[in-house]
């Protein structure tokens, strides 16, 4: 069941103009045809203005001197609801930990954002950006390297203008 | 040229004609009949009889054959509609009428009756020429059609009226009534 | 100056065949973009963009669609009858690439062997060739419907021949009006006697106008009466098991029709290639000079043929054409589909007797100004224009408000009404 119901009266037999109708929408059709409203967005030339929230593919924050931010800590594989987050943990000479492999099937993955909300060093993060097109179904699982050269902005768990969404 | 064309448009017509009867289907001798119209049609024209050529093709074949390939298309005639056509008494029965209908067309042309009609046909021909260009290609028809034969043309409207009643009376199922 | 320098015969095939062949390759040109501008008017009518990628605002997309349509891979149903499933595409382009050939587009070209008449072929039949020639293109849809052997193939092609048939009754009844003005059938006269008038035969004949558009659209099988393709309804009709460039050919002879009839519509009732308001342009060929009009004393006034002349009228006579093409585009996107038996209803009992009485009419009121001496003219026309005007505001207002044609509601109002007082057994009376 519908929220309402509009329900359409059709006029009685005799009260309706087919000639005024019929002028009416010609006038219409031409006052759109001469200046058409325009709603199309031409894509490849004009891009879309994405939402600050917009959680698009993602991608790995890293130091200035290349490393990953990620520590292994293991929370995002943990929270994910998708479970498309595969990560194999690691300590180096200094006892910090580092992903060895971090991998994330963009397929599987719901761009649900927990990973990001969950990071407690900031490392993993959902993107503004989607044109993800590939060749091949394998192009899809992202490795660490892959998602360490994503550079499209991060989204923002909230929008700063707007601290109510907070 | 116009030798060739009518050489051409002869024996697409007669073709035609042919094909209308040892056609395979309806539709086949259907289509074989508006080819035969068509090229009486291009004969007209041959004779600068440009009125009758359109009106051939606009009458005959543009709506007559229309409404009978509209028929023919409806009825589905998939049956043995051959078997009835086929019976030795038929073919017998044409045969006579192409002799006769050979014999009086020979009798016709044969002698010196041709010669005639071409001396005739060309001062026909000046006569013609010279009212198309006073009364234009359709005011040569229309001209004697609603003047001299008026009454004539006036008969031939209500015959065909009343064919048209009288396929109306047939066609009405029987007992409705008021329907 | 006035005098005619005939063609010889050889200039005259040498023309005839590039006229030939520039008017087909003109008409052909103009249906592709036609296809262009209907998918581009359309877009904007539905504040859309269209086709604009292919070349700057989408210029060559009907070349791409060509080059698609003929690399494309083509089908045929097995259950079709083959012969004529190939037959029909062919039969129905024909009569729309033929029909252009009797339509003046300008006035006569002067050349330095002699004036070359701005018309493919002047047959002395004119109107009546269009006439005949389109009475044959319901062949195609017809038999492309029946050899589909698809049953929503085969009632797009009968509700074709059934509404092409009853629409060239009514085309040729509106078009008689015109014959009685014009007094002759070729249409190089028809212009001629527009601007002899002053008057274009859309004034002093509005109503065979209204008729004439009205069964333009119904021959061309464009919306609002479209039976035969009905996507909502029957696929596509007549060529749903159509492909590639076969069914491309339908498509171009719809669109063919489409330009021919428009064209026609210039020229039979706007005055063809006439430039309005001037009369420097008026021009015809009277017993073997050319002519602007006659003088008082009616004697002929002659004038002669310009290359800049020529020039200009194709330019009115392309805007004239131009206009009723995009009319067609405009009233498409604008008009639901009719219902099939308000088509019908509308051919047969609205249009048909409508017509004969406005022949009747026109007949009448000429028949009563020649007898008052009126001269061929602006107080002929005007006098005409009066008759009709009245005529028109009258057909309109019987035609509208149901009182002719009625939509679904009166129809089931009827039929709803009767069973249900009979059926309640309360007593209760069915609200009014």
């Amino acid at each position: 069941m519908a929220i309402s119901v509009k329900v359409m009266r059709r006029p009685e037999a005799g009260r309706m103009s087919y000639m005024r109708a019929t002028l009416k929408g010609m006038s219409l059709t031409f006052r759109h045809m001469v200046r058409p409203t325009k709603v199309t967005l031409e894509y490849p030339e004009e891009q879309p203005e994405l939402s600050p929230r917009w959680r698009g593919t993602h991608r790995m924050e890293v130091h200035a001197d290349g490393r990953p931010k990620c520590v292994a800590c293991g929370l995002c594989p943990t929270v994910c609801p998708a479970n498309c987050i595969r990560l194999v943990g690691g300590e180096d000479d200094q006892g910090n930990r580092y992903p060895i492999v971090y991998e994330i099937d963009e397929f599987r993955c719901i761009f649900c954002g927990m990973c990001q909300e969950v990071c407690p060093v900031e490392a993993i993060h959902v993107g503004q950006h989607f044109e993800n097109a590939e060749y091949g179904r394998d192009r899809f699982v992202y490795d660490l390297d892959r998602l360490m050269e994503q550079d499209h902005p991060v989204t923002q768990l909230w929008d700063p203008s707007d601290p109510r969404s907070e | 040229m116009t030798d060739i064309l009518f050489i051409l448009f002869a024996v697409v017509a007669v073709g035609g004609a042919v094909g209308v009867v040892i056609g395979r289907s309806p539709v086949a001798s259907l289509l074989f009949m508006v080819a035969t119209l068509a090229s009486v049609a291009g004969i007209y024209v041959l004779f600068e009889a440009h009125f009758l050529a359109a009106i051939q093709v606009l009458v005959y074949a543009g709506a007559i054959m229309v409404l009978f390939l509209f028929v023919i298309m409806l009825l589905n005639l998939g049956h043995d509609y051959r078997a009835d056509l086929r019976y030795g008494s038929w073919s017998l029965l044409s045969l006579v009428v192409v002799g006769l209908t050979a014999g009086v067309l020979m009798q016709g042309f044969s002698g010196d009756v041709g010669a005639d009609l071409l001396e005739d046909g060309a001062a026909a021909a000046a006569a013609i020429d010279a009212a198309v260009i006073e009364k234009g290609a359709v005011g040569v028809i229309a001209d004697p059609l609603f003047t001299d034969y008026v009454v004539a043309f006036e008969l031939m409207g209500l015959l065909l009226l009343v064919a048209i009643v009288a396929a109306v009376v047939l066609a009405k199922p029987r007992g409705s009534g008021e329907g | 100056m006035g005098e005619m320098q005939e063609l010889s015969t050889f200039w005259f095939v040498t023309f005839g065949a590039v006229k030939v062949v520039a008017v087909f390759t003109v008409v052909m040109a103009v249906v592709a973009y036609m296809t262009l501008a209907e998918r581009r008017v359309s877009a904007f009518i539905q504040d859309r963009l269209g086709p604009n990628r292919v070349g700057p605002f989408g210029l060559l997309q009907p070349i791409a669609d060509g080059i698609k349509n003929i690399i494309k891979e083509e089908t045929m149903p097995g259950t079709a009858a083959k012969f004529y499933f190939v037959l029909g595409p062919a039969l129905a382009i024909m009569p729309a690439v033929v029909t252009f050939a009797v339509i003046p587009f300008a006035a006569p070209l002067p050349t330095p062997v002699g004036t070359v008449d701005m018309i493919v072929a002047d047959v002395p039949i004119g109107i009546l060739y269009i006439l005949a020639l389109s009475s044959l293109a319901v062949y195609g849809i017809v038999l492309s419907g029946w050899a589909s052997n698809n049953k929503y193939a085969f009632l797009g092609g009968l509700r074709a021949s059934a509404q092409m048939i009853s629409y060239e009754v009514a085309l040729g009844l509106s078009v008689i009006a015109v014959l009685l003005l014009a007094g002759n059938v070729t249409l190089t006269e028809m212009v001629w006697k527009q601007q002899q008038l002053g008057l274009w035969f859309v004034f002093p004949l509005s109503l065979a106008f209204i008729f004439f558009l009205i069964s333009a659209l119904a021959e061309t099988n464009r919306l609002p009466f479209d039976m035969p393709e009905a996507e909502s309804e029957l696929i596509t009709g007549y060529h749903t098991e159509y492909s590639a460039m076969k069914f491309s050919m339908f498509f171009i002879a719809e669109y063919a029709h489409v330009v021919t009839a428009s064209a026609l519509m210039a020229t039979l009732f706007f005055g063809g290639w006439d430039i309005p308001f001037w009369p420097g342009d008026d021009m015809f060929r009277h017993e073997g000079a050319w002519i602007r009009g006659f003088d008082e004393s009616g004697a002929p006034i002659p004038t002669s043929p310009s290359v800049l002349i020529t020039l200009l009228t194709l330019a009115a006579f392309s805007v004239k054409t131009g206009f009723f093409l995009l009319l067609y585009i405009w009233i498409r996107w604008t008009l639901p589909r009719f219902r099939y038996d308000q088509v019908m209803h509308l051919g047969w009992k609205v249009l048909l007797p409508a017509a004969l009485a406005y022949i009747m009419l026109i007949a009448g009121t000429m028949l009563v100004l020649d007898q008052l001496g009126v001269a061929y003219g602006m107080l002929y026309g005007l006098v005409l224009t009066a008759v009709s005007g009245v005529t028109t505001l009258a057909f309109l207002f019987f035609v509208d408000r149901d009182r002719v044609i009625s939509g679904a509601h009166r129809k089931r109002t009827t039929r709803a009404r009767a069973p249900r007082a009979v059926a309640d057994p309360a007593g209760r009376t069915p609200p009014s």
